[in-house]
C-alpha cells in the first residue's frame, strides 16, 4: 500500500494454480482493487502466462472517498 | 482259451503283415516332405475315406512345412500307427467312414498309436448330411485346412458356398497375434519414457486403448478358443468344437509365438492326456462341426461365452450359473469376472481420493502414476469380452487420459515471459513487484514475513529481470493473511 503511494503503480505477478485449489482466479486481484480503487488506481491485465497471470495496477485518476490522501 | 490263443496269433500275424505292407509301401501314401532342406514343423496324419481330402491337406499343410500322411482307409491307419514307429504329431480322423467310424473311433485309433503319449487326436466329422457340411462349410471360423476344403468342394456341387470367413480368418487371426507381440514390446518401451512425461503417458494410455479394442477383439477370440478347446480337453470330456481348434493349433506351430501361456496351456494339455492313457479310455478331443449340438454343449462349459459359429449369427451363449471353477480361470481373457477385476483400480482411485483430499491426491499422486493406471488399465480391461463394455472403458480411460494431459499443459508455470510482459508494460520503470508462487510455505505468515525466509518465495523470478524490488505475497487471504496486508501497511 504503501509502496503504491509512493511509487503511483505496480505489478501483480501470481500463480493461479496450486495442488490445494486447483486453478482459480487471479489471486490479490479483486482485494487490491477494492483496496486501492478509492485511491484512484485501477488494473490492466497484461496476460496469462501458462498458470502465472500478470496484473498492472496504475493511477488512472484523483483519489477519492475515505481512502484518499 | 482256444479262442483267445488264436486271436493272439492272428493279431501277431495280422502285424508281420501289415510290417510288410507298411514296408512295400503298399496301401499308404508315403509322407510327403514339407521341404527337403529344412525340418518338418510336424507330421499329420489325415484319415478320411474321401480321396481327395489326403491331397488337399496335403497341398494345404506341405508348404507350410507340415509332413503330410493321408490314408482313406481306418483299417490301414490304424495298422500304420500299430507298425510305424513314428508318432503323427496330429491326427486328423473323420468321424463318419464306412468300416469303422462313430464316437469311439478316434478313441479307438489312439490306441493304437504305439507313442501315443506324445501325440494328439482330432477327429473331424467331414460327410454326414449334405445340410451339416454345407453349415460347416459357411462356418466363419474356418482353418486352413478348412478354407482350402471349402474351395475344393465349392467345385463338387452349388450347394457348398464359398468361405465367408472375415471375421475369423487364418489371417486376421495371425495378424492380429503378431501385431500384439509388436505392440507389447512398443508399449513396454513407450511405458519407460512415459514416466517423465505427462503427455507420452497420456500417448501411451491412449495407444493401449486402442490397442485393446482394435486388436484384442481378434486375439481373445482366439485365445478363449484354445483355452476353451483345452479346457474340454484336460476335462476329459467328449466334446465338440469346430476346425477352428485345429486352426488355433496349427497357427501357434506356424507362427512361432506359441509362448506362455499357450505353451503351457498345450503342456498341460499333453500332460492330462498321459495320465489319461493310463486308464482303459484314452484321452481324444473329437471334433464335429454340428452347430446345433455345439450349441447345446457350450452352455454346460462353464463360465465361458463363445461367439456361434453359424454363418451370420452373432449371438452369445450365456454360461451356465454355478459351473466349477477351472485352473485355467485365473487366465485372463477368457474366464473369471474381468468386469469386476477392470473396476479395480477404479475403486482404489476413489478409495484413495476419498481418504485425502481429492485434489492433492490428483495433483501429487494421480497424474504422477497416470502410466502405471493405463497399464493397469490397459491389462484390465483386456480381459473384458463385450466389446461395448470395451469401448465404454477405453473411451473412459482415454478421456481421462486427454484430461490429464491438458492438466499437464495447463500447469507450466512460465515465468520467465510473464516477467518479460511486466517489464515491457512498465516501459522499464521501477516498480515494485507483487509475487504470489503459492508456494505452500507461504501458508505460515512467518515465512513472508521473514527477510531471509522471503528471498524463498520469490525464488521463481529469483534469476529473471525484475522491474522493481520482488514482495511475496501469502497464500491465500485468510485471517493471517489479511493480518499481514495490514501489518504491511
Amino acid at each position: 500500500m504503501m509502496l503504491a503511494r509512493e511509487r503511483g503503480s505496480f505489478v501483480l505477478v501470481v500463480n493461479t494454480h496450486d495442488f490445494v485449489h486447483g486453478r482459480r482466479s487471479v489471486p490479490f486481484r479483486e482485494l487490491l482493487e477494492h483496496t486501492l480503487g478509492p485511491m484512484g488506481f485501477s488494473s490492466r491485465p497484461i496476460g496469462r502466462f501458462g498458470t502465472v497471470s500478470v496484473v498492472i495496477f496504475e493511477r488512472t485518476s484523483e483519489p477519492s472517498g475515505p481512502g484518499g490522501p | 482259451m482256444i479262442f483267445e490263443i488264436e486271436r493272439a496269433a492272428l493279431a501277431l500275424a495280422c502285424r508281420e503283415i501289415d510290417r510288410w505292407i507298411v514296408d512295400a509301401g503298399g496301401g499308404m501314401s508315403e509322407p510327403v516332405d514339407a521341404t527337403p532342406d529344412l525340418p518338418s514343423k510336424g507330421t499329420i496324419l489325415v484319415v478320411d475315406d474321401e480321396s481327395e481330402i489326403g491331397p488337399l491337406a496335403q497341398d494345404i499343410l506341405v508348404p507350410d512345412g507340415y509332413t503330410v500322411l493321408s490314408s482313406t482307409d481306418p483299417l490301414e491307419a490304424i495298422r500304420m500307427l500299430d507298425a510305424r514307429t513314428w508318432v503323427p504329431d496330429l491326427l486328423l480322423a473323420d468321424l463318419v467312414m464306412p468300416v469303422r467310424g462313430g464316437p469311439s473311433w478316434p478313441g479307438d485309433l489312439w490306441n493304437f498309436s504305439p507313442r501315443r503319449r506324445s501325440c494328439s487326436c482330432q477327429a473331424m466329422k467331414s460327410r454326414g448330411s449334405r445340410r451339416q457340411a454345407g453349415r460347416f462349410l459357411t462356418s466363419p471360423s474356418l482353418s486352413p485346412l478348412s478354407l482350402g476344403w471349402s474351395r475344393k468342394c465349392s467345385a463338387c456341387g452349388p450347394s457348398h458356398p464359398r468361405s465367408p470367413a472375415r471375421a475369423y480368418s487364418l489371417s486376421d487371426r495371425l495378424q492380429g497375434i503378431r501385431v500384439n507381440q509388436a505392440e507389447r514390446a512398443v508399449l513396454a518401451v513407450l511405458a519407460l519414457f512415459a514416466e517423465s512425461s505427462t503427455a507420452l503417458a497420456a500417448f501411451v494410455g491412449i495407444l493401449g486403448m486402442f490397442r485393446l479394442h482394435v486388436l484384442d477383439a481378434r486375439q481373445c477370440d482366439a485365445e478363449s478358443e484354445v483355452r476353451f478347446w483345452l479346457k474340454r480337453l484336460m476335462k476329459r470330456e467328449s466334446f465338440v468344437a469346430s476346425f477352428a481348434d485345429v486352426q488355433v493349433w496349427l497357427l501357434e506351430e506356424q507362427s512361432g509365438v506359441a509362448g506362455p501361456p499357450h505353451r503351457e496351456f498345450l503342456t498341460g494339455a499333453l500332460s492330462a492326456n498321459h495320465r489319461r492313457d493310463s486308464g482303459t479310455t484314452p484321452g481324444v478331443a473329437a471334433t464335429g462341426v454340428d452347430v446345433c449340438r455345439e450349441r447345446r454343449v457350450i452352455p454346460r462349459l462353464g463360465r465361458h461365452t463363445i461367439r456361434c459359429r453359424a454363418a451370420g449369427d452373432r449371438r452369445r451363449r450365456r454360461p451356465a450359473r454355478g459351473a466349477p471353477a477351472s485352473p485355467l480361470s485365473a487366465c485372463a481373457g477368457a474366464t473369471g469376472t474381468p468386469v469386476v477385476r477392470a473396476a479395480m483400480p477404479a475403486i482404489m482411485v476413489v478409495a484413495a481420493a476419498r481418504w485425502m483430499s481429492p485434489t492433492v491426491f490428483v495433483y501429487r499422486y494421480f497424474l504422477c502414476l497416470a502410466p502405471a493406471i493405463a497399464v493397469i488399465m490397459a491389462w484390465t480391461i483386456r480381459g473384458v469380452r463385450s466389446s461395448r463394455i470395451r469401448l465404454v472403458l477405453v473411451t473412459i480411460v482415454a478421456g481421462l487420459s486427454v484430461l490429464g494431459m491438458g492438466v499437464g499443459v495447463e500447469r507450466m508455470e512460465d515465468w520467465r515471459m510473464a516477467l518479460h510482459a511486466a517489464a515491457d508494460a512498465t516501459n522499464g520503470k521501477p516498480v515494485p513487484v507483487l509475487v504470489g508462487a503459492t508456494f505452500i510455505e507461504s501458508a505460515r505468515l512467518r515465512w513472508p514475513l521473514d527477510p531471509e525466509e522471503a528471498g524463498y518465495l520469490v525464488a521463481p523470478v529469483a534469476f529473471y529481470r525484475v522491474p522493481g524490488p520482488a514482495i511475496p505475497l501469502p497464500y491465500d487471504l485468510g485471517d493471517e493473511g489479511a493480518g499481514y496486508l495490514r501489518q504491511s501497511r
